[in-house]
C-alpha cells in the first residue's frame, strides 16, 4: 500500500495544461467615467470677437499622466451633452492640450438655436481609436471654448454634461 | 502588474482541501502526531522520539471554485474566455487555503499511571482568502458595463501567518473507557497578514437628475490591512543575514506571542464501539511587534468636474483635495489580536476482528482491541465568515505488528471524490508514515480541487 502510495505520488502531473498561456492574458477593463459640465450664462461669455461672444475655461486633468493611461490606455471615446437655450448657434471647440498647452486634439461641435421653451439638444461622441490615443496620452489638460454667435439672444443657457469610456489592455 | 496579480489569484485559486483537516491521522493510534489532533486520544505505544525536522511534514492547499484545468486547459479556446468564465462563476463564499506544517522537535512519554504526555515545536504556514468577487470582476472588466450596480468591498478578505509553536500536553487515563487530555500552546509569531470585516461599495449610477451624465460613489468604506512582520519582509535595506537572524529570533519567542489550548477526549461506551471529540486551537495572539495597519475609509460622491467661466483654473487641484479629504488613507502602528482558526474535530467508530494478544497493561488499553475500525469523522474549522466543514468515512486496518494501513473517504466544500490512504509501519523502533489524499486526482492534478499529504519519521518505544 505504502508502495501505491509512492506511486501514486510520485507519478502523480499535470496533464492537458498549457501554463505559457499566461503570455496571452490580457485583462481588458472598459472604465467609464464623468467628466466635465456646466452651465454657461450670457454673463460668462466675456470676449468679444466678429464672430460672437465667446467663454473659455480649461482645467487639468492629471489622471492622464498615470501609468494605466500612458502605458495601457488603447481606445477612448468621449460623449458630450450639450442643451442649448439660448436662441442663437453655437460653437463649442474642446481641445486636449499638452502641460505646454500645445493642442493634441481638438474636437469642434457646432449647437443649433434652442429656446427656452424647447431646447436644443446635441449628443456628440468622439472616438479615439489606438492610432490616435497618443494624442490623449500627451495631454493634460482640456479646455473648452464656446462662442455665442448673436450676442443680443442673452436669455438662456448652456449646459454640458459629458463623459468618458476608456478601454484598457493590461498585459 | 494587473496581470502578475491576476496569474496569481488563478495559480492560487487552481490549486488543490480543507487545508487544516488530517482525517487520515485522526484517531491513528499508532502514531503520536494523533494527539496534536486529539490531546485525548489513546496510543498504542509508551514513548517517542522525533527526528528533527522530519516526524511530520505536512502541505495541503486547496479550492472551492475552480480548478487549474479549467483556466489552462489546452481546447485551442482563448484564456481570457476562461478566466472571465470563472470569474463569474465563483462566488464571494469560494476560497483558497494553504497550510504547511513542519515538525521541527516532538518528544512523548508515559508515566506510571499512563498518562502520555507529550511535548514538541513545529512550524505552520495558514492562508485562507475568500475570493474577492466584486473588486476582481472590476478590475478584470471595469464598471462600464454594471452602470447601478453595487461593487462591495466586503468580498475582499483574508488571513495569513507564519508562526512557531511551542507545546506541552497530556493525556490522561480516567477510567478504561474514558481518556481525556489538554495541551498547551505558546504560539510565536513570525509574520502575520489579515483583512476581515471590511467594509463599502463603489457604484456609478445613472444622474438624469444630476449635473452631469454619471454620479460615482464611494459609500461606508473601510478597509483594513493589519500585518505583523512585512515592514521587515520589504525592508529593501536588509540583508539576508539580518533577515535571517530576524526571522529566527521572532521563531523562538523574540516577536509576537500567543496563547492556545487544544482539549479532547476518548470515551469508549462498550468494548467496540469509540466515541472521540477535540477542540484545537482556542487561542489568540497579540501582535504587537513590528506592525503595520495599511486603512482606507471614508464617504465620497463625485459628478466629475465644474467649470465655471472663469474658475480658479484649480479645478482638478480642488477636485483632488475634496476626494483626499472624504476618502483618507493611513499608515497606522496600532497592535491588533488575532484568532487561531478553531477547528472542532468527532468521530464514532466500530471495531471488529478481536486482536487477542495480550494487553500492555502500562498502557490505557483495559478493554478489548481489534483488527478493524469503521468510523465516521466530522471536522469544522473556523474561518472568517464562519465555519467550513468536512466529514470523512473510514476503514482502519491492523495488518500485523508492523503494519497498518486506513482509508478515508471525504465529503467537503471541495469535492465529493476525495480517496485518501494513510500507511504506517514500524521496523523496530523505527516508525514511518505516508499519508495523501485525493488520490482519484493524482493522474491528473490539474483538475484537481485540493491535495494533501503527510509524511514522518520517528523513533518509538514500547515497554514490553
Amino acid at each position: 500500500m505504502a508502495f501505491l502510495a509512492l506511486l501514486a505520488a510520485c507519478t502523480s502531473c499535470v496533464k492537458d495544461v498549457d501554463l505559457d498561456q499566461t503570455d496571452e492574458i490580457v485583462l481588458s477593463p472598459e472604465a467609464a467615467v464623468d467628466l466635465i459640465f456646466f452651465d454657461l450664462v450670457d454673463e460668462e461669455f466675456t470676449v468679444v470677437s466678429s464672430s460672437g461672444v465667446t467663454a473659455k475655461d480649461e482645467t487639468r486633468l492629471d489622471f492622464l499622466d498615470d501609468d494605466y493611461i500612458q502605458n495601457d490606455l488603447v481606445r477612448a471615446d468621449f460623449n458630450f451633452r450639450f442643451t442649448n437655450t439660448f436662441e442663437s448657434h453655437l460653437t463649442a471647440i474642446i481641445r486636449f492640450l499638452s502641460p505646454s498647452n500645445g493642442v493634441q486634439h481638438t474636437i469642434l461641435v457646432s449647437i443649433p438655436r434652442g429656446s427656452l421653451e424647447t431646447p436644443s439638444v446635441i449628443d456628440y461622441t468622439e472616438i479615439i481609436n489606438e492610432a490616435q490615443i497618443n494624442r490623449i496620452r500627451r495631454s493634460i489638460k482640456v479646455s473648452v471654448e464656446v462662442t455665442r454667435h448673436d450676442p443680443s439672444a442673452v436669455a438662456g443657457s448652456l449646459q454640458l454634461a459629458s463623459k468618458g469610456f476608456f478601454y484598457f489592455e493590461f498585459k | 502588474m494587473m496581470r502578475i496579480f491576476f496569474f496569481l489569484l488563478i495559480l492560487t485559486l487552481s490549486q488543490g482541501v480543507l487545508a487544516q483537516n488530517k482525517q487520515l491521522l485522526y484517531n491513528y493510534d499508532d502514531l503520536p502526531q494523533t494527539l496534536l489532533l486529539n490531546p485525548g486520544a489513546e496510543t498504542n505505544f509508551d514513548m517517542h522520539l522525533g527526528l528533527p525536522f522530519l516526524s511530520q511534514i505536512h502541505l495541503s492547499a486547496g479550492s472551492s471554485g475552480v480548478n487549474m484545468y479549467d483556466i489552462f486547459r489546452k481546447d485551442g479556446g482563448s484564456i481570457n474566455d476562461r478566466i472571465r468564465n470563472s470569474l463569474h462563476k465563483l462566488t464571494r463564499k469560494d476560497f483558497f487555503t494553504v497550510n504547511q506544517q513542519l515538525e521541527i522537535f516532538s518528544i512523548g512519554w508515559r508515566d506510571q499511571r499512563r498518562r502520555y504526555y507529550t511535548a514538541g515545536i513545529y512550524q505552520e504556514f495558514d492562508a485562507f482568502v475568500y475570493f474577492p468577487k466584486d473588486p476582481a470582476v472590476l478590475a478584470y472588466e471595469g464598471n462600464k458595463d454594471y452602470i447601478g450596480r453595487n461593487f462591495d468591498f466586503s468580498d475582499a478578505a483574508f488571513t495569513a501567518e507564519v508562526l512557531n509553536v511551542f507545546h506541552l500536553g497530556f493525556t490522561n487515563y480516567y477510567s478504561k473507557d474514558l481518556n481525556y487530555g489538554f495541551r498547551g500552546k505558546i504560539y510565536s509569531g513570525i509574520f502575520n497578514a489579515q483583512s476581515v470585516d471590511n467594509t463599502g461599495v463603489f457604484r456609478t449610477e445613472l444622474a438624469p437628475g444630476g449635473p452631469n451624465l454619471y454620479r460615482h460613489y464611494m459609500s461606508r468604506v473601510d478597509i483594513l490591512i493589519n500585518t505583523a512582520g512585512w515592514d521587515e519582509l520589504t525592508d529593501s535595506d536588509a540583508t539576508n543575514r539580518q533577515l535571517m537572524a530576524s526571522f529566527l529570533k521572532k521563531a523562538f519567542l523574540g516577536g509576537n506571542i500567543g496563547l492556545g489550548l487544544d482539549a479532547g477526549f476518548t470515551w469508549y461506551p462498550s468494548d467496540q464501539y469509540r466515541v472521540t471529540a477535540s477542540l484545537l486551537d482556542i487561542g489568540f495572539m497579540r501582535q504587537t511587534k513590528n506592525v503595520e495597519n495599511y486603512r482606507y475609509y471614508g464617504d465620497y460622491e463625485t459628478d466629475g468636474i465644474e467649470l465655471l467661466f472663469p474658475g480658479t483654473r484649480e479645478y482638478w487641484d480642488e477636485w483632488e483635495d475634496n476626494l483626499d479629504k472624504n476618502l483618507k488613507d493611513k499608515t497606522l502602528t496600532n497592535s491588533y489580536t488575532t484568532w487561531r482558526p478553531v477547528k472542532f474535530n468527532a468521530s464514532l467508530d466500530f471495531g471488529f476482528s478481536e486482536n487477542a494478544e495480550p494487553c500492555n497493561c502500562y498502557r490505557p488499553m483495559g478493554r478489548r482491541r481489534y483488527f478493524n475500525h469503521l468510523g465516521a469523522q466530522f471536522f469544522a474549522v473556523k474561518r472568517p465568515r464562519g465555519l467550513n466543514f468536512a466529514t470523512t468515512l473510514y476503514y482502519d486496518k491492523t495488518f500485523n505488528n508492523n503494519f497498518r494501513g486506513k482509508i478515508t473517504y471525504t465529503a467537503d466544500s471541495y469535492s465529493f471524490s476525495n480517496i485518501g490512504l494513510l500507511f504506517s509501519a514500524r521496523l523496530s523502533k523505527f516508525n514511518v508514515y505516508l499519508a495523501a489524499d485525493n488520490l482519484l486526482d493524482y493522474t491528473n492534478l490539474a483538475k484537481a480541487q485540493n491535495a494533501s499529504v503527510q509524511l514522518g519519521v520517528q523513533l518509538m518505544f514500547s515497554r514490553e
